[in-house]
């Protein structure tokens, strides 16, 4: 008997307008939204390799102080089908002695093109969500009322049925209806998929395919109970369907826009200047307490920087020194680089305080907008497809323990006390300042002092001049780029279905027990419904 | 009879259910909505004033010119005071721009980006209440104007009177109007009149001509969803049926037509990449920074002092040599970089233009764009300050170079300190109402001519309206 109802419902809603008009909306929008995303998706992918070549060719340095990995990191495929935050946020990060990883850089391609960002255009699974559950509204919302105000209700209850194979035969019949558009829907786009050579999905990209398809499932039939009880709720059509609009529009856009502005309201948005100028301080009393600690250090000799580039980040490369001058610098890293790392330490106090403050704020407005389980089914596509905030910070967890193995690998070469930290030159034919002067006036001047006399004897004269010959060891084009083979690298793992369903295990949970409450309030419903 | 058919209209509808749930929904949503907007304003100017007083900080703490060259400036752009009411594209684009002699400045650093959390959740501003809410209370209040009145019979015994059709619709449709114009008006007043209770928020008197603009331009657009639902019911004879048809229509207009527009000029006219104009820049500025050094050298070589010569003399020709060459580099970059930029902006346009006349189908679209117009908050405001800081970076590298290369000290690490009196001020004079007016005109005229258009429809389907 339920299955006879279940057909009739489902052919009924075949032949009828509303499922006309669902199924067109689909055909033309889900395609539209894939392909757009492909083409990002392809523009991304581009980008990252450009980028990564870049950081492959930045490795190429002469000196450790020089040497700072550059993390790039590769698109997520699977945001064609939700973009969650990684349209908001740039995919490189530099791994620095003096700050831990704090935000990525690098563009974000929300900020490229103002045209094409979140407000104007969509993903897969926000048109699944906003049309799936219209589509079970408009199926539902006269399930009852309708059958009543047609008098047919009655009827039917004349004979010997009971009331809950009715309901369920109308549930079945409306999931039948819903069903063959929603794999229409991810049949296409895997279609579209599979057609598109540069894409090429993994099992377990498919099993997460998968599981969104099942998370759909989950989602859909919400909406169908919810249209259900409304209906069982109402007594005419034109009621419940305005009901049902208004808890519509109420999901969709008011929860999840209002959740956002609750919790920035609850918990204040900690201030990023304000970050910027702490951090700012702590950077400024490095150099203090640099520059005290450098007071002791012994004097060179000459103080002459043949060949000498200085960046941020400790980076330092000296070609063309006397002995002194580069053991002077050799002293000053042992304290300065480690010292470079405590005060990372630190700026990173405050940065996680920072951080932490935002966490708090997302997450309550997460948990308010638990309320609406279309925002529910929004996070759980962002976490199934890997684009969800707690996938995001464990990519920056893995670059800070990187950082930690990276410092590591120059704690065990003993690098910070090393010369080939911040030079090239072979040590053992460094010269003294006397020996310089010797060498390459070929003997005309014999010592520094010599040197010192001669140019105040002769104040007009240019030094130049006495030059005879070049050292060969200070010339930056005799050294190649250093040995790095031994050096770790950083390698990505990324999150495994288990971690991706443990983030929305609660999600998953909250759908489930709505959906579940929804039935058994419109059986109830529907048990007590006055069918005259 | 107008008159008593308008005021049985009104009374009618504010004694009812509908009324009040509307009258509640509209004040609690629109105070939301204009506090909101309020406090997000306050926070962003007291944020922009910190960055302000920041960025002269770290400038004036530059050690010397070359740093300041090397590092450059920071430009914030300062929030419109309009946000309140029209946040428009701001919280996803960038809002801060670094200046210095190489990189061709961009706005980075998007509210969206710093906090992923509003980039989740969606914005709460009055366009968005007046788009999504107010938009579907319209139709609520007609969509059973004509079918309703059939379906309860009560129709055909008004019309069985000497009562002309046409004073009919027109009286039902004005008083429901004003029973609709009751609920939305007296809050609007309500949130502006906060609007100006608060100190920091100070609105000249073009702003309030922009707010009395947003009003009209929010009416209209409450005026088409109206007259649609009046249309269809006359089309219709079942008012659930009236109900389900102007959903549908709700819906593709409010959110599947503007989406599907921009994605379709997508496809329509693809604009290259940002990434490769980028990459292509970084290579020019690669390019041009790696012969440098090699030009630097050749020319000492060339021109390397005789014994004898004056060394002071030699300094001084070396130092203008050095900032002719600077200057000519920076030139080169910024003239490269220009080209190419002006050919992507213009394609840029191209796509945009298609884009919002796409999606200017919708009247969702044409609110959306003339609020942002008139807000000073969308995509071409954007593009404009955006300009204004490219067009300001040749000046500041002229003037940094020229500092930079005349102040060099030779064999000394001591370099002068950098003096900012003389220094050029980038400056932004915000779209003024009557060019911002002249881009909302199409929206203006859109949703009119829709207004019309639907009202006509209705008009003349009611005359033909089979009453029984």
């Amino acid at each position: 008997m339920i299955l006879s109802i279940a057909f009739k419902e489902f052919y009924n809603n075949l032949v009828s307008a509303r499922f006309v008009i669902g199924f067109l909306l689909c055909l033309v929008l889900i395609p539209l939204s894939l392909v757009v995303n492909l083409e990002d998706y392809q523009g991304k992918r581009k980008a990252y390799e450009t980028q990564f070549k870049q950081a492959e060719e930045a490795l190429k340095v002469t000196v450790y102080s020089d040497l700072r990995p550059r993390i790039v990191k590769p698109p997520e495929p699977l945001s064609i089908f939700s973009r969650g935050i990684s349209y908001n946020l740039g995919s490189t990060v530099n791994i620095q002695l003096g700050a831990k990883p704090f935000e990525p850089g690098g563009k974000a391609a929300a900020s490229d093109n103002p045209l094409m960002n979140a407000y104007f255009s969509v993903d897969f699974c926000s048109f699944l969500a906003l049309v799936l559950s219209l589509l079970a509204l408009l199926f539902t919302y006269d399930a009852c009322s309708g059958e009543r105000e047609d008098g047919t209700l009655k009827q039917v209850f004349s004979n010997s049925l009971a009331r809950s194979s009715m309901l369920l035969g109308k549930v079945l019949g409306a999931g039948l209806t819903l069903l063959p558009i929603l794999l229409f829907c991810y049949l296409t786009s895997i279609l579209i998929l599979l057609l598109s050579p540069e894409i090429a999905f993994t099992f377990s990209e498919w099993v997460r395919v998968g599981l969104l398809l099942l998370v759909s499932v989950f989602f859909f039939s919400l909406f169908v109970f919810l249209g259900l009880f409304i209906s069982s709720r109402c007594r005419s059509s034109a009621a419940s369907i305005i009901v049902c609009l208004f808890a519509w529009v109420f999901f969709l856009f008011i929860v999840p826009n209002i959740a956002g502005y609750l919790a920035g309201s609850f918990i204040e948005t900690p201030s990023e200047k304000g970050l910027r100028f702490a951090t700012g301080k702590i950077s400024a009393a490095y150099w203090d307490e640099l520059q005290k600690k450098s007071a002791d250090l012994p004097q060179p000799d000459w103080w002459m920087h043949w060949n000498y580039n200085v960046g941020g980040d400790g980076s330092q490369r000296l070609i063309g020194a006397t002995k002194s001058l580069y053991e002077r610098y050799r002293l000053q890293n042992i304290f300065s680089q480690p010292m470079l790392i405590d005060y990372a330490d630190k700026k990173w106090a405050l940065e996680k305080a920072y951080l932490d403050e935002l966490d708090r704020q997302r997450l309550l407005a997460e948990r308010l907008s638990l309320v609406s389980p279309s925002q529910i089914f929004r996070l759980l596509c962002s976490s199934l497809c890997r684009t969800n905030v707690e996938s995001y910070q464990r990519f920056m967890e893995s670059t800070g323990r990187y950082r930690e193995e990276f410092i590591q690998y120059f704690r065990d070469k003993d690098i910070f006390a090393s010369y080939a930290y911040f030079t090239p030159a072979p040590p053992e034919r460094f010269m003294t300042a006397d020996e310089v002067i010797r060498y390459m006036t070929d003997g005309e001047v014999q010592s520094f002092a010599e040197l010192q006399e001669w140019s105040k004897a002769y104040p007009y004269k240019n030094i130049t001049a006495l030059v005879k010959k070049e050292i060969h060891d200070w010339q930056p084009e005799n050294y190649g780029p250093l040995d790095i083979s031994d050096m770790p690298r950083y390698n990505w793992n990324q999150d495994n279905v288990a971690q991706s369903l443990k983030d929305s295990l609660v999600k998953i949970a909250v759908l489930l027990c709505t959906g579940a409450l929804l039935f058994y309030l419109s059986f109830v419903s529907f048990m007590r419904y006055d069918v005259r | 009879m107008l008159r008593t058919i308008i005021v049985k209209e009104l009374l009618d509808t504010i004694s009812s259910a509908k009324f009040v749930f509307t009258f509640l929904l509209c004040t609690v949503l629109i105070l939301l909505a204009v506090y909101t907007g309020i406090n997000n304003y306050r926070t962003e100017l007291k944020e922009y004033q910190a960055s302000v007083a920041l960025n002269r900080n770290n400038l004036e703490s530059q050690p010397s010119y070359q740093a300041l060259a090397g590092l450059g400036l920071k430009i914030s752009k300062p929030p419109q005071v309009l946000s309140t009411l029209v946040t428009g594209i701001q919280d996803a684009v960038g809002r801060v721009a670094s200046v210095n002699v190489a990189y061709d400045p961009n706005l980075t650093d998007s509210k969206y980006s710093t906090n992923p959390v509003f980039a989740i959740f969606g914005e709460l501003d009055l366009t968005f209440i007046v788009r999504i809410v107010l938009s579907l209370l319209a139709i609520l209040f007609t969509y059973d104007a004509i079918c309703g009145e059939k379906e309860r019979g009560t129709l055909k015994l008004a019309l069985a009177n000497c009562l002309p059709r046409d004073r009919l619709l027109l009286g039902k449709a004005i008083g429901s109007f004003l029973s609709l114009l009751l609920p939305l008006v007296i809050p609007l007043l309500i949130g502006l009149l906060i609007l100006t209770v608060f100190p920091d928020i100070s609105l000249g008197a073009e702003d309030w001509l922009r707010i009395g603009m947003l009003v009209l331009i929010f009416l209209l657009y409450i005026s088409v969803f109206f007259t649609l639902g009046l249309f269809i019911s006359t089309r219709t004879t079942r008012s659930s049926v009236s109900l389900l048809i102007l959903l549908v229509v709700w819906v593709c207009f409010v959110t599947v037509v503007p989406k599907a527009a921009v994605m379709a000029a997508g496809q329509i006219y693809p604009v290259p990449s940002v990434h490769e104009i980028t990459a292509q820049k970084d290579a020019f500025l690669q390019e041009i920074q790696g012969g440098a050094q090699k030009q630097v050298m050749d020319w000492v070589k060339a021109n390397s002092p005789k014994p004898g010569d004056d060394q002071k003399a030699w300094q001084e020709k070396f130092k203008k040599f050095l900032e002719d060459f600077q200057q000519e580099s920076t030139r080169k970059i910024d003239e490269k970089n220009a080209a190419l930029e002006t050919e992507y902006q213009s394609k840029r346009q191209k796509q945009e233009a298609i884009a919002i006349n796409l999606s200017r189908v919708s009247p969702a679209s044409a609110l959306m764009f003339g609020a942002m117009s008139l807000g000073g908050t969308g995509i071409s405001e954007h593009i404009r300050f955006l300009n204004s800081i490219k067009n300001y970076k040749p000046e500041f590298t002229k003037w940094a170079n020229a500092k930079m290369m005349r102040n060099l000290q030779f064999g000394s690490t001591e370099q002068p300190k950098p003096d900012f009196s003389d220094m050029p001020q980038h400056s932004f004079v915000p779209e003024n109402l009557s060019q911002s007016v002249r881009r909302t005109l199409p929206d203006f005229a859109i949703l009119g001519l829709l207004v019309i258009v639907f009202f006509a429809g209705a008009y003349v389907s009611f005359l033909k309206y089979d009453v029984r």
